[in-house]
């Protein structure tokens, strides 16, 4: 997994502890999580996304991206 | 109710000092000096730790998901280690390879249980998450 966050904290001119304060977290959770070495929960997901005014999916980039398993009728 | 950690740390650090003051308080009416001891040792512990986790933390977050679930496993690999150690040291015991008295056992369960925590604890934390 790979993450933009350090991208949109720059477009928005956050540093890392900013955003921590902001998602409710400590800094060093933020420096994992742009490293993509942790992988957060749904909620802490949502909570970056929105402290960031940016989707989930802008976010949290999963590499191994395969088709999905179930076919549509 | 959500408690600063100024205000936290400071209840903390003033239980600290009045361990250490009622400790010499009954200190002086013929009580068992170890007891003395062991209440200003505590006393003492409290207050340093108070000191230093605000120096550490300040106002900012203490824990959040990661942390928790690095201490989490941590504890588990703990738990894990003590009971096979424990039961190294019971078969040794029952074939009389090792005599140990209680209280050294009671050493070693302490130590088997403080210090894998710190050492799983500080490799997790490094690693960023326990996967």
């Amino acid at each position: 997994m790979r993450t933009r966050i350090k991208e949109y904290r720059a477009k928005y001119d956050l540093t890392q502890e900013d955003l921590a304060n902001r998602v409710g977290v400590r800094r060093e959770t933020i420096v994992f999580l742009e490293k993509g070495k942790y992988n957060p929960s749904l909620k802490l997901a949502h909570d970056v996304a929105v402290a960031l005014n940016a989707k989930i999916d802008d976010l949290f980039i999963f590499e191994d991206e395969s088709e999905g398993i179930v076919e549509e009728q | 109710m959500s408690i600063s950690n100024k205000s936290k740390y400071t209840a903390i650090f003033v239980i600290g000092i009045l361990m250490i003051v009622v400790a010499y308080a009954i200190s002086l009416h013929n009580v068992d000096s170890r007891l003395v001891g062991v209440i200003i040792s505590l006393g003492l512990y409290l207050a340093v730790l108070s000191i230093l986790r605000f120096l550490r933390f300040g106002n900012s977050v203490e824990t959040d998901e990661r942390t928790m679930r690095v201490s989490a496993f941590a504890t588990y690999y703990t738990f894990i280690l003590a009971v096979v150690a424990m039961g190294t040291i019971y078969v040794m015991v029952y074939l009389n390879y090792l005599t140990i008295t209680v209280m050294q056992l009671i050493y070693a369960v302490i130590f088997l249980l403080c210090i894998p925590y710190i050492v799983f604890y500080f490799y997790f934390n490094m690693k960023g998450d326990v996967r």
